[in-house]
């Protein structure tokens, strides 16, 4: 009686891991195809001050029909990101903003930030369970943190979804304020991005090792230090001196 | 020709740039390039007791006319600090990386003087690198006299593409429509 129980329960073990497994390797030979018609399910993080500026410029020239519906990530009590998005969106039925418990204040004590970026996750499992983006795209603030990590394992444990495992792609551009050192977040978001900006060329070439040259000009010189794991990642590491 | 200057340091502290800008040469060196209004944000930092009310007149008889206020909010249009940022022609700031953009982006001149005081202070590595580029003048605060006094040696380089597609170029590329 038992035996037939425990053979029951393995074969229903084993049907969830061969189904899971078959979406992965579907989701993985599907993904990067070209001709792409249907919109974009969109997530922007907005941070604050130069954060949100800089992101105002990156996404104001967005297509509109590829890129839909756009949610806009603010953190409470950000008017001025609340501002700027109703500038750039003018009312557009396809765009919305999301509010999220703010992460991290500046000047928190690292221990005090462990949960309230725990309490914004979970603000942020429920929206990304229920706008399903296959894009987010980032640019440093602290929020970006529990939006990316949480939408990346809902991607896994569902992946029949359509930003399953590999359809879901995080674009990290790291600010222009950061010249010669990656910032906490863009540290944290390294590993998870499909796409990693850098804006400056000395920091491209401390993160990947590759040096830059600008007009036959050598402008940043290699690191003998870059860590193995990183120079791995140059595909997904790219250096632009022109995206503002 | 530098006819309205806007000193502003956004929501920090730097009661330093304030008390350098609060001296009668700083005054001179702003008349001589042809500035007729002064308009200062300082935000959380404190404005020196002395300072000028409503204007400073030079030794000379010349008016400059002074114009202060903590902050002021751009959703309410008419009285917004954008609408200071658009009238000014030379923007002396903080090393903020917001109103640096902000103001590349409304084509002003910019000297950024960053606060020296500040511990891990990235910001002024972005003023380091972008003065490195011409785009920007990145001064100390103690050069920031003799900066205004040469500010029409300066070229300011244009940093900034109207109608930029780099990045929505990428975004086509990784998610499958044609470009």
């Amino acid at each position: 009686m038992s035996l037939i129980l425990w053979i029951e329960v393995f074969s229903a073990i084993n049907a969830i891991v061969i189904g899971y497994t078959l979406l992965f390797l579907k989701n993985y030979f599907n993904t990067n195809k070209k001709g792409r018609k249907e919109p974009v399910s969109t997530m922007i993080v907005f941070g604050s001050g130069g954060h949100t500026t800089e992101m105002v410029r990156l996404v104001k020239n967005l297509p509109k029909t590829r890129y839909s519906p756009r949610n806009y990530v603010v953190a409470d009590n950000d008017d001025m990101s609340k501002e700027k998005m109703s500038q750039i969106e003018n009312n557009a039925t396809d765009a919305k903003l999301i509010e999220i418990p703010r992460s991290r204040k500046v000047h928190q004590s690292f221990f005090t930030s462990i949960f309230t970026t725990l309490n914004a996750m979970v603000y942020c499992f429920i929206y990304n369970y229920k706008h399903q983006p296959e894009l987010i795209i980032c640019n440093g603030p602290g929020t970006c943190i529990p939006v990316c990590y949480s939408a990346l394992v809902l991607s896994w444990l569902m992946p029949w979804r359509k930003n399953g495992f590999g359809h879901l792609k995080i674009i990290y551009v790291e600010s222009l304020a950061r010249v010669k050192s990656l910032s906490l977040t863009g540290k944290l978001l390294l590993p998870t991005a499909s796409r990693f900006i850098l804006q400056w060329p000395e920091l491209y070439t401390k993160i990947t090792g590759v040096e830059i040259k600008e007009n036959g000009k050598l402008v940043s010189t290699h690191h003998p230090t870059t860590p193995e794991q990183t120079k791995s990642m140059t595909q997904r590491i790219i250096y632009k001196n022109d995206l503002m | 020709m530098i006819n309205t200057t806007l000193v502003t340091v956004g929501t920090t502290k730097y009661d330093e740039l304030l008390k350098e800008i609060n001296k009668e040469e700083f005054f001179n060196s702003l008349v001589k390039i042809g500035c007729k209004n002064l308009i200062i944000q300082y935000g959380n930092s404190i404005l020196p007791e002395d300072f000028p009310k409503n204007k400073f007149t030079l030794k000379n008889g010349t008016i400059l006319n002074i114009t202060t206020y903590k902050f002021k909010f751009d959703n309410i249009k008419e009285h917004g600090f954008k609408e200071d940022m658009i009238k000014s022609d030379l923007i002396i700031s903080h090393a903020g990386s917001g109103t640096i953009l902000d103001s590349l982006e409304l084509k002003k001149k910019i000297i950024v003087v960053p606060n020296e005081t500040l511990m891990d202070n990235h910001q002024s590595e972005l003023a380091d690198a972008m003065s490195k580029k011409g785009v920007i003048i990145s001064s100390p605060l103690s050069e920031l006299v003799n900066t205004l006094n040469n500010l029409e040696n300066f070229e300011f380089k244009p940093f900034l593409k109207e109608n930029n597609n780099t990045f929505v170029n990428i975004l086509d590329d990784i998610m499958g429509f044609e470009i």
